[in-house]
């Protein structure tokens, strides 16, 4: 039977999983002298069909999230699925310094994602290119409005932030103290967001998008 | 869910249910720790990250028809295609 790995804390953080997991699965501790990870053993079939994989997602995401409202966890990525917990411990040992610095870094800490939209559609037809880039010119700018004015207003309570844009919306990481979250929501909640712009504002996340690469890695 | 008309939507804290189903697995496929060794196979521009390949060839046929049909019916739907073990 294969495993589908959750998480990782510190063991000295003694954080507690929640029972069950993907699929009712029993929720696991794998342990080494720093580090705890959770897994559970996994049917492949838990994965095949289109309900399932949502669900099983779904599972995992509060399984991970139970653990983060204890404390600081790093989650695997969805879906990790090894051999045995064997393979989980060998991880553990052979990245155990980078997690142990990783988690120390990000203790208290959480992440917000804010999602940009643009609600309004470039016209499919423009009476000329030199209008459709103008207003794809415009767009754009009242995107970065919206971006500056929720950076802005949330800087006071934010420990760092990140940008990044891809074709379908831009996306700005937020960093966090835990003690500071309901205050984020708030300052969040008062952001003027220009007419034809949507901003989605999730979290809080383990801080995922502010860790320090593995050196090993690169 | 806290929102005005011109605001932010914050999504999430106690209220977690108004946080959709497409972007709890947007955010569970997209972020965490990549085991070093597994198997990379992107689906939708996501990657998604197994070790077992007899899982993999399941999943990403499932986890491509739901996002087809019923999470995001949008999403052009590319061929799942190995990019390669690390």
């Amino acid at each position: 039977m294969s495993v589908l790995a959750y998480c990782v804390s510190l063991v000295s953080d003694n954080l507690k999983a929640p029972a069950n997991g993907v699929s009712g699965a029993r929720v696991q501790l794998a342990e080494n002298t720093m580090l705890r990870a959770w897994y559970s053993e996994v049917e492949t079939d838990s994965f095949s069909g289109t309900e399932h994989v949502a669900k099983a997602a779904l599972d995992f995401h509060r399984c991970v999230s139970a653990v983060f409202n204890e404390g600081t966890v790093l989650p695997f990525r969805f879906p990790t699925i090894l051999d045995s917990v064997d393979d989980i411990l060998v991880h553990l040992d052979e990245k155990g310094v980078w997690y142990y610095e990783v988690l120390q870094q990000i203790e208290g800490l959480a992440q917000f994602e804010a999602r940009i939209l643009t609600k309004a559609k470039l016209p499919v037809e423009a009476e000329s290119g030199k209008q459709y880039l103008e207003l794809r010119k415009q767009l754009h700018k009242r995107v970065a409005n919206a971006v500056e004015s929720l950076v802005t207003t949330l800087e006071p309570v934010l420990d760092d932030h990140d940008i990044r844009e891809s074709q379908k919306a831009t996306r700005v990481y937020l960093l966090v103290e835990r003690s500071k979250v309901a205050s984020l929501r708030a300052k969040a909640a008062k952001v003027t967001v220009p007419d034809g712009i949507e901003i989605r504002l999730t979290g809080p996340w383990p801080p995922t998008e502010f860790l320090t690469n593995d050196e090993d890695e690169e | 869910m806290s929102s005005s008309d011109t605001g932010v939507m914050v999504l999430g804290g106690e209220n977690s249910d108004d946080i959709s189903l497409l972007e709890i697995l947007d955010r569970v496929v997209s972020s965490g720790v990549v085991i070093h060794g597994s198997l990379v196979i992107s689906l939708a521009g996501v990657d998604l990250i197994y070790l077992g390949l007899n899982v993999v060839l399941t999943a990403v046929e499932t986890a491509q028809q739901s996002m087809k049909t019923h999470i995001h019916p949008t999403l052009p739907a590319p061929a799942a295609r190995p990019r390669g073990k690390r």
